[in-house]
C-alpha cells in the first residue's frame, strides 16, 4: 500500500566531528514535487543522502514510504522503490550511457534482460538520451552527464525520487526538458530535489522548503515564499543603505529588498526576494559560514 | 582473394516485389536472411517494408513476417551492452548475464589492472629463472597472498568504486556485490599466480602460498564487514607481513642462506595448518556479521541488534 505521507522525519540531525549538517529537522513530505533552497553548505545534501538511505542520521526518526530505513529489511523495501540522482555520480569509464544506466537497473534487481533493457531505452528516451545510447559516458557534455544521472533514477518510476541538484550544469533548453519529464510523473509519486535556481522551483515546485544553517527557516508553497517579501521589495533610482539586499534590475533601477522607507515605491516580490530575506547575506556570499562554531557542511 | 574496397550492395535498395515475396513469405531462407541483414543497415527499406505491411491485405501471414516484436528483438540484439572479455568468460561457466555485468564493473579487472600484476609475476619468474639463489621463491611466496589483497582493495566501495553512491541507494545486496567481486578477484589472482609458481619452484612450494592467500583475502572480507575495503586489505596486508617477519625472526642481519630457511619454515605443514584455521575462523565471521551489512562508511546504517 502507497502511504500518502513519502517522507516523515522527527528531529533528525547529523554532525561532521564539530560540523553540524542538520539540527533538529522535522518535515512531512506527499506527493507532489518539494524542492529544496538553501545556501552552500545549508544541509541539503546532507538530508537528500539520509532520504536516499545512503547516510544514517546521529539522531532522529525516519519513515520513508511506510518503512524504517533502520532495518536492513525496511532499507531494502524503500530501494525498491525509490530513485535517486546524486549529486556527483561517478561512471564507469569504459561504459556507454546504456550500459551505464544497464548497470544500475540491474542494482534494482531488474533481472530479466528483455525487459530490464526495454525499460533503459525507456528511460533514455524520456531524457532526450536515446541517441547517444551507444556513445561513452566519457565522450559526453557535461549536461548529457546530468541527464544520464537523472535517467537512472527514472528506472522502475519510483515511488519517491531524490534529486540532488539535478538542473546543475544544464542549459535553458535541457532544464525545459527536464520540467516536462517531472510534469509527466505518476500524480502519486514524491519529488525531492535540491536547486539552487530559483526558478526552477517556481515552475516545477508545488512545496518549497528553505534550509539554512541546517535548520528549517522556512516550509510552505511558493506563493507563499513570494509572501514573505511583501511590502519588502522597492524600486528606487539610487542606492539605499537601509536595504539588506539592492542589485540594478533590468529596468536599470535599483531593486531593493529590506525594509522600505515611508513612500517607497513597492513591486511584487517573487520566490528569490522572499529567499534572501529568509537567508539574508548568505546567499550572496555563500562560501562563508554566517552561524559560527555551528558551521555547515553541504 | 582480397575483399572488395566497396561495398557491391552499396546504393541498393530491395525491389518491391522483393519485399512483397518476403512479406508473403515467398522468399527462401537464404534470400530472408540477406534481406533482414540489408534491414539492419538501412532505414529507408525498412521504412517500405513498414508501409507495405501496413499496405498489405491481414493475414496471418503476413503479420508473422513483420511482426512488431520481433523488430524490437532486433532492438534489443542491436542494443546490447558489448560484453567484455570477463563477461564472455563467465557467460562460458554459466553465470547469469547480470551477475556478470555486476562483476564485469569490477575496477581490478580491467586489463591494466591485470597487466600490471603479470609484469611483477613476469618479474619474479624472470629473476628466479636468471639466479641460483632460494630469494626469488620467498618473495613468491610471501608477496602472493597480496595479490589478490590490492585487487579486493579496489573493487568496492567510496574512493574504489565510482558509482558507490547510486550503488548503495539501490536494492541489491552491498555485501553480495563485494563478495561477488572479491571472488572474481581471486579467481582471476590466483589463476595468474598458478600460472607463474611453477616457473619459479618446481617443487612443493609452487602450492604452498595457496592457503595463506586464501588466509590473508578471507581476513581482509571479514575486516570489511567494519572497515572500508581498501583499510581492510591493507590492515590484512600488513599483519601477514608483519606475522612472516615474526614467526620467521627474519631480520636483515642475518645471512641471506638462513634468513630464507626461515621463511620457508613458515610454509611448512604447521603454518599451512595455521592458515586453514585462521580461514575459517575468518569465514566464520563473515557470514556472521554480512546478513543486512552495509559495507561503505559513509553509508553506515549499521544494525541494530
Amino acid at each position: 500500500m502507497m502511504t500518502s505521507i513519502a517522507v516523515s522525519v522527527v528531529g533528525l540531525r547529523k554532525r561532521y566531528g564539530r560540523t553540524v549538517a542538520l539540527d533538529g529537522v522535522d518535515l512531512d513530505l506527499g506527493p507532489g514535487v518539494t524542492g529544496l533552497l538553501g545556501p552552500n553548505g545549508a544541509g541539503k545534501t546532507t538530508f537528500l543522502r539520509t532520504v536516499a538511505t545512503v547516510l544514517a542520521p546521529d539522531d532522529g526518526t525516519i519513515r520513508l514510504l511506510g518503512e524504517d530505513p533502520s532495518t536492513a529489511a525496511g532499507r531494502h523495501a524503500i530501494r525498491t522503490r525509490l530513485g535517486y540522482c546524486p549529486q556527483e555520480p561517478g561512471f564507469y569509464p569504459g561504459f556507454t550511457t546504456f550500459d551505464f544506466v544497464d548497470y544500475v537497473a540491474i542494482l534494482k534487481e531488474m533481472t530479466d534482460r528483455r525487459a530490464r533493457h526495454d525499460e533503459v531505452r525507456r528511460v533514455l528516451g524520456l531524457v532526450g538520451l536515446d541517441e547517444v545510447s551507444g556513445k561513452k559516458i566519457r565522450s559526453l557534455s557535461g549536461g548529457m552527464r546530468r541527464r544520464v544521472a537523472v535517467a537512472q533514477s527514472l528506472l522502475g518510476s519510483p515511488d519517491l525520487l531524490v534529486l540532488d541538484e539535478p538542473t546543475a550544469g544544464l542549459d535553458p533548453e535541457q532544464r525545459l526538458r527536464f520540467r516536462e519529464i517531472l510534469s509527466r510523473r505518476d500524480p502519486g509519486q514524491a519529488v525531492v530535489l535540491s536547486t539552487h535556481q530559483t526558478e526552477d522551483v517556481a515552475a516545477l515546485c508545488q512545496r518549497v522548503v528553505v534550509l539554512h544553517g541546517a535548520k528549517v527557516h522556512f516550509d510552505g508553497t511558493t506563493a507563499e515564499l513570494a509572501g514573505v517579501a511583501h511590502d519588502r521589495v522597492w524600486r528606487a533610482g539610487g542606492p539605499d543603505p537601509t536595504a539588506r539586499v539592492s542589485w540594478i534590475d533590468a529596468t536599470g533601477q535599483y531593486r531593493h529588498v529590506g525594509d522600505p522607507p515611508a513612500g517607497a515605491d513597492l513591486v511584487e516580490p517573487t520566490i528569490e526576494d522572499g529567499y534572501l530575506l529568509l537567508v539574508g547575506a548568505a546567499a550572496h556570499a555563500p562560501a562563508v559560514p554566517e552561524t559560527g562554531p555551528e558551521a555547515e557542511v553541504a | 582473394m582480397s575483399t572488395p574496397r566497396s561495398d557491391p550492395t552499396r546504393g541498393w535498395h530491395a525491389p518491391p516485389e522483393l519485399i512483397e515475396r518476403y512479406l508473403t513469405q515467398a522468399v527462401d531462407p537464404a534470400g530472408a536472411a540477406s534481406l533482414e541483414a540489408h534491414l539492419l543497415e538501412c532505414g529507408r527499406c525498412r521504412q517500405t517494408l513498414a508501409d507495405a505491411a501496413a499496405m498489405a491485405p491481414s493475414g496471418a501471414a503476413t503479420a508473422a513476417a513483420f511482426d512488431p516484436r520481433t523488430w524490437a528483438g532486433i532492438i534489443d540484439v542491436l542494443d546490447q551492452p558489448r560484453r567484455g572479455y570477463v563477461e564472455r568468460a563467465m557467460a562460458a561457466l554459466g553465470v547469469p548475464g547480470h551477475v556478470a555485468r555486476l562483476v564485469a564493473a569490477t575496477p581490478a579487472l580491467r586489463w591494466s589492472w591485470l597487466a600490471a600484476i603479470a609484469a611483477v609475476l613476469g618479474f619474479v619468474v624472470l629473476v628466479a629463472e636468471t639466479t641460483s639463489g632460494a630469494g626469488p621463491e620467498v618473495t613468491f611466496l610471501v608477496l602472493a597472498p597480496l595479490v589478490p589483497l590490492a585487487g579486493i582493495a579496489v573493487a568496492y566501495g567510496p574512493g574504489a568504486d565510482p558509482l558507490s553512491e547510486i550503488a548503495a541507494a539501490a536494492p541489491f545486496p552491498a555485501f553480495r556485490l563485494f563478495c561477488l567481486r572479491a571472488a572474481a578477484v581471486l579467481v582471476t589472482s590466483l589463476t595468474l599466480l598458478a600460472l607463474a609458481a611453477p616457473f619459479v619452484d618446481a617443487g612443493i612450494l609452487a602450492a604452498a602460498w595457496v592457503l595463506p592467500a586464501l588466509a590473508v583475502v578471507s581476513v581482509a572480507m571479514a575486516l570489511a564487514t567494519w572497515l572500508p575495503a581498501p583499510s581492510a586489505a591493507a590492515a590484512a596486508g600488513l599483519t601477514w607481513l608483519v606475522t612472516v617477519a615474526t614467526v620467521t625472526g627474519a631480520t636483515l642481519r642475518m645471512t641471506s642462506a638462513t634468513r630464507l630457511d626461515a621463511v620457508l619454515g613458515t610454509f611448512a605443514p604447521p603454518g599451512q595448518l595455521v592458515a586453514v584455521t585462521v580461514l575459517l575462523v575468518a569465514l566464520f565471521v563473515l557470514v556472521r556479521r554480512a546478513p543486512g551489512l552495509e559495507l561503505a562508511p559513509s553509508t553506515n546504517f549499521s544494525e541494530v541488534s
